[in-house]
């Protein structure tokens, strides 16, 4: 106890050092009458969206004036952790964009706010993808974008390059080591390293998803089934290729897509999207996609992202105000268009004039049903150490040349005794 | 003897040289990564010699829509308190440790040593708890507190042994003159030791100036990050440019290899004060 | 005990008696309570949390479990392979870093033509901030565009995946470190040099000692305890060191870098477990701690002899 008063004495001073400096600021401040609610995500550090969904803020504000919001930016690669330190400590934002892969950690520690009364005004518009967010009956965040993946290519490399669109996984080695050879520049791209790890589990589940395999069947893991090693086999001869971009991670690889140096990748579409208008080279319009070029019918990564509210929120009444206008349907209508090519939280259609702008976006969207989420059913709490153990022997395979299916054999046994 | 002394002259200048080159190279990188278009960057054209005409380049962060210089003014806020309150605390215990005997002594010694053994991992969980409870988050101030738990030991150290290098009859004439220890402390030792000083400050300053994890956890408003964290969320982004996040890893390497540049020679001194004495 | 290295040469049972008893304390409290606080207070609590099954997201939530985070550990081969890889990354940083700070050091002391320059160039990386070191070397390693490929292929070394490939990471990541922390070597033993009694290297030389005898006989001696003090503080701060490994490689690829404050970080935000990341943090003091007390002792044994 003595400790904690000098060392608020200590704090004391140096508060006030600081604050005679003038560079001490606060939480902001507001008038009686006014609350603020403060809203987390990574998208107030995207330019572009960023700027719109501040303008959607704006309206919400002028239409309710005793609530004020306030953006929280935290970069994507810090985004659970910083929530999650905040929330152990009982803080936290009032409301935030809830990852499907984060969602399984939120929902066990009861820092989710119940939003019932809002789910069931909506009932009927909300998509199938809402379910997840659904315990015991309880729903404790609406959808708020679902991002699929897709296959893209830059259509002159490969026409430079001789070769079709692939749609099998032997075209597209074949393609990118056309690519190499014809063009010189690097055939295929996608991420493949562990300091990527949480983002790197949704890309690479592409590639079990679209050879039809699965992590799990819902009670049983099945991380060595014989599909899911066929594709972590074909993910090795790409890597192998010499027309991969081993070593670049995804803000790189992208970079480099729209600069014209890179022929194929697997991305998300809405990445896709932003890379297409960051300024480089290669535009929307030089940009062709489909579904994965991996088994006949096979599914794709989609991340569902979810809205929450924090059940320990000073101000939950003003919080659910807001995360019920979000559903409105003026503020669903402006996310459509913010987020395309990924979709909004409710299901509507997209409008003609977004899918003339981004056309590679057509196949991945008509096929949304195929899409699944790379939280992997039955062990959804498990799924962020079975991640680390996968992408581990993934690791070995590619860099280690270990045998594929012992790896996943010795990954499968390890997630298993994790009990 | 002269000749062959001029040979090792030059023997040792070139073995210098060639260190110092690839010592400096890596710094040089980050200069020239910063001056080269993005789409030679990717093509991977990137020249070895700088491209003098594109100098303006290397502080084309400072031009984007990021608050960069603010992330700098903040970094610049919380290193200057870091210092400041590092040295005054490790000053009071380098004086104790250094002039009395008394019990505890090895133990409260321990005690400032024992931090430089802890994870920041595995204690910012229970010191962000404390920080929400003192309502610390977000503050500079509390990233002050923080760093100086890291940062004081290493001064603690660096001021004793200058202490010690003080001869204690000064100290005697003083407390004659009818001096408390605190005066003496200030009047007598202080100056003595300044160049000590200085290099705790510095060093002090550099480990705030560098530190990340920290701040990326403890600084949450966008305005108030620091310029680790600034720069760090460029790393994994895809919308800003590698030349662009270059110049902004050269923004924020430049005040601190000038101001390192100017009192480099001091802190030498300053370590050296401390074993000057025989 | 630290502090007493640059000074040991001072009688150290020079009379320092006070009247005044309380002043020692008075002085020191401050600091000491500080660092209680700062310091001691989390570590505290970072034990109690490793006997617990807390979860990030509700650290006060966990059960009591005893030792068994501990003994899932130490049971786990991934905690001994990182237990391996914190004492690799160790040895070969501690031991690249004094070596290159003592030669960078010894080449300074002397004159010659263009010396401040080159001290200067020697120092800058010391200034650079890790996670600007951390991107430069993500760049020039790059298997594809990065510089480090070019030279090797040109030396005849062949292209590497200096950070992707397990064979190489921990090289590379020792490289930067190494690139980072050798200046402060360099400082430390620098002030060292520049207080050994220039008479004494007079007097060896006359004698027609050889400068290796010189080094051996006068130097060395002279520098020791600096030397020691920063092989102690290079061991214990390797122990610990996070950022750099983090921003370069995150502990990958395969483990490869998977050092033990690595894993802290990982188990703790990216796995939120909590209490098996604190046990795992309180296994890497304990491992400091150890080197502490060898210190220590070896310290003890050099100076009375």
């Amino acid at each position: 106890m003595r400790i904690k008063m000098r060392m608020a004495a200590a704090l004391l001073a140096v508060g006030s050092l600081v604050a005679a400096t003038g560079c001490s600021t606060g939480a902001a401040t507001s008038a009686d009458s006014n609350v603020t609610i403060s809203f987390a995500t990574w998208h107030w550090l995207e330019k572009g969206r960023s700027d719109r969904l501040w303008a959607l803020m704006e309206k919400f504000m002028a239409e309710n004036p005793g609530i004020t919001v306030e953006k929280r930016e935290i970069a994507r690669k810090d985004y659970e952790s910083t929530l999650s330190t905040e929330f152990g400590a009982g803080g936290g934002p009032d409301v935030f964009v809830v990852p499907d892969t984060y969602y399984p950690e939120l929902s066990d520690s009861g820092v989710l706010a119940p939003l019932d009364d809002i789910a069931t005004s909506l009932s009927g518009k909300l998509p199938a993808a809402a379910e997840q967010f659904v315990k015991d009956g309880s729903t404790l965040a609406l959808p708020y974008e679902l991002s699929p993946y897709g296959f893209f290519w830059n259509k002159a490399l490969l026409k430079e390059a001789g070769v079709e669109p692939p749609t099998t996984p032997a075209e597209l080695l074949a393609a990118a080591k056309a690519v190499k050879a014809k063009t010189g520049k690097t055939g295929f791209a996608v991420r493949h390293q562990m300091n990527e790890e949480a983002v790197w589990w949704l890309d690479f589940s592409n590639w079990p998803f679209g050879f039809g395999g699965a992590w799990s069947n819902g009670t049983a893991l099945t991380i060595n089934d014989a599909k899911n090693v066929e594709a972590l086999s074909w993910f090795k001869k790409m890597y192998d290729s010499g027309s991969f971009a081993v070593g670049d991670d995804a803000s790189t690889f992208r970079s480099k897509f729209a600069q014209g140096q890179i022929a194929m990748t697997i991305d998300c579409l809405t990445c896709m999207r932003t890379v297409t208008g960051s300024g480089g080279t290669v535009e929307s319009t030089d940009v062709g996609g489909s579904l994965l070029p991996f088994a006949q019918g096979g599914g794709f990564t989609v991340v569902t992202l979810g809205l929450g509210a924090n059940a320990n929120s000073k101000n939950l009444d003003a919080t659910k105000k807001f995360v019920a206008w979000m559903y409105g349907e003026e503020a669903q209508n402006e996310m459509l268009d913010i987020n395309y090519p990924s979709t909004a939280g409710l299901s509507i259609d997209p409008p003609a004039s977004m899918v003339e702008k981004y056309p590679w976006s057509v196949d991945p969207l008509k096929n949304l049903d195929k899409g699944e989420s790379a939280v992997i059913p039955g062990f959804e709490a498990k799924t962020s150490q079975i991640r680390t153990i996968v992408l581990t022997q993934v690791t070995k395979v590619l860099t280690q040349n270990a045998d594929p299916a012992a790896a996943l054999a010795e990954a499968q046994k390890q997630a298993e005794a994790l009990g | 003897m002269r000749q062959r002394r001029l040979f090792l002259q030059s023997v040792r200048g070139v073995a210098a040289l060639a260190m110092a080159i690839v010592a400096f190279f890596p710094f040089y990188w980050i200069v020239n990564t910063s001056m080269t278009p993005a789409d030679e960057l990717y093509s991977g054209g990137q020249s070895v010699w700088l491209d003098l005409s594109r100098a303006q380049y290397a502080f084309q962060i400072l031009t984007t829509e990021s608050p960069f210089l603010r992330w700098l003014g903040n970094s610049a806020v919380v290193a200057t308190g870091t210092t400041i309150l590092s040295v005054l605390l490790a000053l009071l215990a380098a004086y104790a440790l250094s002039r009395f005997r008394f019990a505890g002594k090895g133990l409260f010694s321990f005690i400032f040593f024992s931090s430089q053994m802890l994870p920041e991992a595995l204690i910012i969980v229970p010191l962000y708890a404390l920080f929400v409870s003192l309502q610390l988050l977000n503050q500079p101030a509390g990233l002050v507190l923080a760093n100086t738990a890291f940062s004081m030991p290493v001064a603690v150290w660096i001021l004793k042994a200058a202490i010690d290098g003080v001869p204690l009859e000064i100290e005697e004439s003083a407390r004659v003159d009818g001096c408390g220890p605190m005066k003496t402390l200030r009047y007598m030792v202080l100056p003595i030791i300044a160049p000590s000083i200085a290099a705790a400050a510095v060093i002090a300053f550099f480990d705030s100036w560098n530190e990340y994890l920290f701040a990326t956890t403890f600084m949450r408003t966008k305005s108030l990050w620091l310029a680790s964290t600034g720069l760090a969320s460029f790393q994994g982004e895809y919308q800003t440019p590698l030349d662009v996040v270059f110049s902004g890893a050269f923004v924020f390497s430049l005040p601190a290899v000038i101001f390192f540049l100017i009192v480099q020679k001091r802190i030498v001194a300053g370590l050296t004060a401390g074993s000057v004495k025989g | 005990m630290h502090n007493e290295v640059l000074t040991r040469k001072q009688p150290v049972s020079s009379p320092r008696r006070r009247r005044i008893t309380w002043a020692p304390y008075l002085f020191i409290a401050l600091p000491v309570l500080y660092s209680l606080a700062l310091s001691g207070l989390p570590l505290l609590k970072g034990f109690q949390l490793s006997l617990t099954s807390a979860k990030l997201l509700n650290p006060n939530g966990g059960r009591f479990v005893g030792l068994q985070n501990y003994q899932t550990l130490l049971a786990s081969p991934q905690t001994w392979a990182s237990i391996g890889v914190t004492l690799l990354y160790t040895l070969l940083v501690v031991t690249s870093s004094v070596l290159l700070g003592l030669a960078a050091a010894l080449l300074i002391n002397q004159y010659f033509f263009g010396r401040v320059v080159v001290r200067a160039m020697l120092t800058v990386p010391w200034a650079v901030p890790t996670v600007a070191v951390a991107l430069v070397f993500t760049w020039m390693m790059n298997g594809g565009s990065g510089i480090l490929n070019a030279v090797t292929e040109t030396l005849g070394l062949g292209r590497h995946e200096w950070l992707t490939d397990p064979t190489w990471a921990l090289l590379s990541v020792t490289v930067a470190t190494m690139w980072k922390v050798t200046p402060f070597v360099m400082l430390v033993l620098l002030a060292a040099l520049q207080a050994v009694p220039i008479e004494l290297v007079e007097a060896a030389r006359v004698d027609g000692a050889n400068p290796w005898t010189t080094f051996r006989v006068v130097t060395m001696p002279a520098i020791l305890p600096s030397l020691r003090v920063v092989v102690l503080l290079m061991t214990i701060w390797s122990f610990r060191r996070f950022e750099i490994i983090w921003l370069l490689t995150g502990g990958g690829p395969a483990d490869a870098t998977n050092t033990i404050v690595v894993g802290v970080y990982r188990t703790a935000f990216s796995q939120f477990n909590l209490g098996v990341a604190a046990a795992l943090g309180m296994l890497g003091v304990v491992m400091s701690l150890a080197v502490t007390v060898v210190y220590a002792v070896v310290e003890r044994q050099g100076t009375e002899r």
